[in-house]
């Protein structure tokens, strides 16, 4: 008979705290423990290996339950690592209310830098007609990267880690602005997250919400794979392709050093 | 448990990789099954959704259970994706089905461990919606039953009688399907992974909010 139907609450609860954790103490076995316990014909020995009382086939069920880890269920690994470093990376809004607000205050600095820009640039239009004030500003100010204006000789730069498919690190690269691509960043992430997929899931994946971003941007699900390749082509990532047309517009040494991806317009320059 | 636990996250908190991929370690499998008798073969979409983010929103966490925090996220995943899916679970497993695999327990000859481990998921997955949860959160993924209580949103005495009640319901089931001596109907039956069997891919517990 079972004795567990006249159990009472607090036979409940002993039961339900013996049984835990169990997935957790044999994590470190867990490869080993699906050949070790094949022993199906000796439930007793089975159970009393695991501390459970063995007249109690609700303790065992539970115990099988909380059982070690099977093969397949840390499958997810790599991918929710890649999808931590991703979010490293580039720490988003992850709430759904704050990108509504996170937008307002966007176009907010938006307005306000291309008003600070306007102004700025008037005043500096009118300081270069005034008394030729210094060169134009170069398009990289702020950026430590080693000797950057070694030209493209490329033999001359034996330290330099460049994988065969990156482009000499030369001109594009020091334009590069380390803060517009937030959402770039973002398609980085899942792309990696979704390589990391196994082949046979990966459509699945798209299917997802989780991805409906990656597919969005690269336009369907049949043009992930590729997008992917261009974006993140497996070897080091790099930021290029991001610098956007008119970043040289902003490049004054404006009050709003954060200036927003949407920069004025460069249609008034001399101040109205 | 909790303590080290704690530490752990701060740690992955800071930017620790190997923290991270401990702390996935120790929660995915139960994740995974409290998910399967969620969403059933969904779970691991869910599951990956939900490490997504975990990942985002791990600046955020202020402490507390770490696990119930996860179980939480997971949760509310999997509840968007039923109403996403707008696809109800269909039956839960006829007992008749899961006594049938069992007759076939002598042929198999994987390990009794995983199957076990199945079946055992399967049978919990066929209890009311209220005592599944609770019991997989009390017995698998190891909450305690006020962290459970915060979980599904009710009281740790609810979640308490709704576990015990759902025991004693898989002691009968449990009677029923072996009435011989063999005690175990759960080791031992070859049902390979989740979704990939019929009878267990029905095995879908209706959340009991929507």
């Amino acid at each position: 008979m079972n004795p567990f139907r006249r159990a009472d609450h607090a036979d409940t609860e002993r039961l339900l705290d013996s049984t835990p954790a169990r997935v957790d103490a044999t994590l470190d076995q867990a490869p080993s423990a699906t050949h070790t316990d094949v022993d199906a014909n000796s439930p007793e020995a089975d159970l009393s290996a695991r501390n459970v009382p063995p007249a109690e086939p609700v303790a065992a069920l539970l115990a099988a339950a909380a059982g070690p880890v099977r093969l397949g269920e840390l499958a997810g690994e790599d991918a929710a690592v890649a999808a931590f470093r991703a979010a490293r990376a580039n720490p988003a809004p992850a709430v759904p209310q704050r990108p509504r607000r996170r937008r307002m205050t966007t176009g907010a600095v938006a307005w306000i830098g291309a008003v600070a820009a306007t102004a700025t640039a008037g005043a500096a239009f009118a300081a270069v007609t005034r008394d030729r004030g210094p060169d134009p500003v170069a398009p990289a100010p702020s950026r430590p990267s080693p000797s950057p204006h070694q030209g493209t000789s490329r033999s001359t730069e034996p330290g330099r880690s460049v994988g065969p498919g990156t482009p000499v690190p030369g001109a594009p690269v020091t334009a590069t602005p380390p803060a517009g691509p937030t959402t770039a960043g973002q398609v980085h992430g899942l792309c990696r997250a979704w390589r990391a997929k196994k082949p046979e899931q990966r459509e699945k994946a798209l299917r997802t919400p989780a991805f409906q971003r990656l597919v969005t941007a690269a336009g369907g699900p049949a043009e992930v794979e590729a997008y992917c390749q261009r974006l993140v082509p497996e070897t080091k990532p790099s930021k290029l392709a991001t610098v956007t047309p008119s970043e040289s517009a902003k490049d004054k040494p404006s009050p709003s050093g954060k200036a927003p991806p949407s920069p004025p317009r460069p249609g008034h320059p001399a101040g109205g | 448990m909790t303590a080290d636990l704690s530490e752990v996250v701060t740690a992955a908190q800071a930017g620790d990789e190997e923290a991270f991929r401990f702390l996935y370690r120790s929660l995915q499998p139960g994740l995974l099954r409290y998910l399967t008798a969620l969403v059933g073969a969904d779970a691991e979409d869910v599951a990956s959704e939900t490490w997504l983010q975990i990942s985002r929103d791990l600046p955020g966490f202020t402490g507390g259970e770490f696990r119930a925090w996860a179980v939480t996220i997971a949760r509310n995943r999997a509840m968007d994706h039923l109403r996403r899916m707008r696809r109800r679970p269909s039956l839960p497993v006829p007992v008749q089905a899961l006594a049938e695999l069992a007759s076939d327990a002598d042929t198999a000859e994987r390990a009794s461990e995983t199957l076990g481990t199945e079946t055992a998921l399967a049978l919990i997955a066929t209890l009311p919606p209220r005592e599944a949860e609770a019991v997989l959160l009390r017995a698998v993924i190891g909450l305690d039953a006020g962290s459970a209580g915060r979980v599904l949103g009710r009281r740790a005495g609810a979640v308490r009688t709704a576990a015990h009640r759902g025991l004693r319901r898989l002691a009968v089931l449990l009677e029923r399907q072996s009435p011989a001596e063999s005690s175990l109907g759960v080791e031992g039956v070859p049902p390979p992974r989740a979704g990939s069997s019929p009878a267990l891919r029905a095995s879908h517990v209706e959340p009991a909010d929507g």
